[in-house]
């Protein structure tokens, strides 16, 4: 177990940065999950703590001890590869025990360990087989029993799920959360997805283009996304961004349709200038439904998507098209009117051109 | 005897007619024909060997008087058994040298990054493209100066690298994931361990190749194993079996009998390495 902490890492290959000067501090036994596009810099920060690739500038410590000069094996910590990276020529069970073999433990005590670690997986009875015998779903938690065996200070997970088939990826999450609640080891996870993130974290960063954007716990950062881009970022689907004017004290969607100006970072805006408004579908709801307390919007339906549990429907609002929510029950046809309530209080405003949040 | 029966099988006649196509019977024939004059000479080569001398220049591939006189001949009063084993050394501890350093080697410039390592790379396969007949002046003075003319070491050491094996398991290492090499990395393993326990085994259809064919290549070598000795003790088979052509006559029941006898270990070798090449085992630990 131990605490990890970035300060002002930098990657850069030859003069390109990829990585421009990141801070932060895992605790000892937190979940952290890191996020963002492809290329945002997100797994070769985690390949930097694992000791995979070199540190450019900055420092790394791991339970308090520097480690950009350590090779990976005396860092302390295991890593669970995106596409399992099983050697193909040995058995699950050299697989989980191998790094314990390159480091002379007795062969009596690997196999207790890759017994129990097996165990704890559901992989008892596959121990003799080899890669290729494997379902993905077995390979997947191979690859968890080759970290798990080590007792590693820290586990790094490179989109270990990604490769996985949807319903395959649902189960294996709730097994990583639940390892993770069994062994309170710290966890460094790297994903693009973004329900991945919500769902395991204890605290979510979201990165882009090599910085980071910001760091929270998963329910405060979809409740107050820092920018536009965390906020486009978390939550499905995603949430509405419109720029429009400030127009007698209240938002101009156009064509007469008018928001009040919300309570929350709406206060200094002056008449006429431009902003950013964010409005999650779910909180812009079809007013028929119980949730139907809010300032009402008049628009028109475009597109209709029945999900069963709720429907999510494109509506015409002022000059915009927004994603707003109806009960599963209630399928509006296209071109219908509609009236969607909006909760303000739940209203994002985001400054047009910096694109940050406006507390 | 129904009615039904007789349809019912001029039927199936029809169906198997109907699978010959025009362009299956042009691809049996070019098989056969290919086949055929791939086999022949293995054919004359084992018939002649079974041959008396003045059988020798008749076309008939069954000997009219069989004999194995000839195999007698040659174990009794000449070194065969000696030029085989020479051989024998040579091809092998060539071809386990060429697997492991061109192994080595390839691995390096496939994955490290190092300055120079496209310069290093161009220059090995520029060596490709000298013929050995280019070479064997310099090798001869080479040899010579060090003192290894007559030895097995200098009929070796031309052999004991080469480019394009080198080559070859680049080509193939690149094949290999980088994560089993940061996985063996973390899991705790040196640079030379990581190349000799997960990379190496990775590429063993590469290997395989790489070791028939060096194995090939020095059991039928002739022209440097010819010019590095002269010690009829240090010849190799084929320089050997070339010695039974003398200037006047070349006794070919003889040369056949001892091509016949040569030809076992290659055939043994492959088979002992064609099942290694076993394309696609590489990437079974990887992917979903």
């Amino acid at each position: 177990m131990a605490n990890v902490s970035l300060r002002s890492v930098v990657k850069r290959y030859g003069k390109q940065a990829v990585v421009h000067g990141i801070d932060l501090e895992i605790a000892d036994g937190e979940f952290l999950v890191m996020v963002g596009p492809s290329g945002c810099g997100k797994s070769t920060t985690l390949r930097m703590i694992a000791g995979l690739e070199d540190v450019s500038g900055g420092e790394i410590r791991i339970a308090d001890r520097v480690v950009n000069d350590l090779e990976p094996k005396d860092r302390n910590i295991a890593m669970v590869f995106q596409n399992y990276a099983l050697y193909p020529h040995m058995t699950v069970f050299d697989n989980i025990g191998f790094g314990l073999h390159a480091a002379r433990l007795p062969k009596a005590e690997v196999a207790a360990r890759v017994t129990k670690a097996a165990g704890m997986l559901g992989l008892a009875d596959y121990l003799q087989r080899r890669p290729a015998q494997l379902s993905g779903g077995q390979r997947q938690r191979v690859a968890m029993g080759r970290a798990i065996v080590r007792d590693p200070a820290v586990f790094l997970f490179d989109e270990p799920l990604s490769n996985l088939d949807a319903q395959l990826r649902n189960q294996m999450r709730t097994e990583i959360k639940r390892l993770h609640q069994s062994i309170g080891t710290t966890i460094v996870y790297v994903t693009h997805d973004q329900v991945e993130a919500m769902t395991l974290a204890d605290r979510i960063v979201i990165m882009r283009d090599g910085r980071v954007e910001q760091v929270g716990a998963p329910l405060d950062i979809f409740h107050r996304p820092a920018n536009t881009f965390v906020a486009g970022f978390i939550g499905s689907p995603q949430m509405n961004m419109i720029e429009v004017p400030v127009r007698a004290g209240a938002l101009d969607l156009g064509e007469g349709v008018s928001i009040p100006v919300p309570p929350r970072g709406g206060a200094g805006l002056s008449e006429g200038s431009r902003v950013i408004l964010g409005i999650r579908p779910d909180d812009l709801v079809a007013a028929d439904g119980a949730r139907a307390a809010g300032v009402p919007l008049e628009g028109r339906v475009a597109v209709v998507e029945p999900l069963g549990t709720e429907t999510q429907i494109f509506v015409r609002v002022g000059s915009h098209e927004l994603i707003g929510k109806a009960d599963g029950h209630h399928v509006p046809r296209p071109g219908e009117p509609i009236r969607l309530v909006c909760n303000v209080d739940r209203l994002h405003l985001f400054d047009a051109e910096r694109k940050h949040a406006l507390a | 005897m129904t009615a039904g029966a007789l349809p019912s099988t001029a039927a199936r006649g029809a169906v198997r007619f109907k699978d010959v196509r025009p362009g299956r019977i042009v691809a049996w024939t070019l098989l056969a024909m290919g086949g055929i004059a791939m086999v022949m000479p293995l054919v004359v080569m084992i018939s002649t060997s079974l041959k008396y001398p003045h059988e020798v220049y008749d076309l008939n591939l069954i000997p009219v008087e069989p004999t194995l006189e000839n195999y007698l001949h040659i174990f009794q009063n000449t070194k065969f058994l000696r030029w085989f084993v020479n051989s024998l050394i040579i091809s092998i501890l060539t071809t386990a040298s060429v697997v492991f350093f061109d192994g080595l080697v390839g691995y390096v410039l496939c994955k490290f990054s190092f300055r120079g390592r496209q310069v290093v790379f161009v220059a090995i396969l520029s060596t490709l493209m000298i013929p050995t007949e280019m070479l064997v002046i310099p090798w001869y003075l080479m040899a010579r100066d060090f003192g290894w003319l007559n030895s097995v070491w200098g009929i070796m050491f031309p052999g004991i690298m080469t480019g394009f094996g080198t080559f070859l398991m680049r080509q193939f290492f690149e094949g290999v994931p980088d994560d089993y090499i940061h996985a063996a990395r973390i899991d705790g393993l040196n640079e030379f361990q990581i190349w000799w326990r997960i990379a190496m085994p990775l590429v063993t259809p590469a290997l395989s190749a790489l070791a028939i064919f060096t194995f090939l290549g020095n059991w039928t070598a002739f022209l440097w194993p010819l010019i590095a000795t002269s010690n009829r003790d240090l010849y190799t088979l084929p320089v050997g079996l070339a010695s039974f052509s003398g200037e006047f006559a070349t006794e070919w029941e003889m040369v056949m009998a001892g091509a016949s006898l040569a030809t076992l270990p290659t055939l043994v070798f492959f088979l002992i390495f064609q099942r290694y090449i076993i394309r696609g085992v590489m990437l079974t630990g990887v992917k979903g």
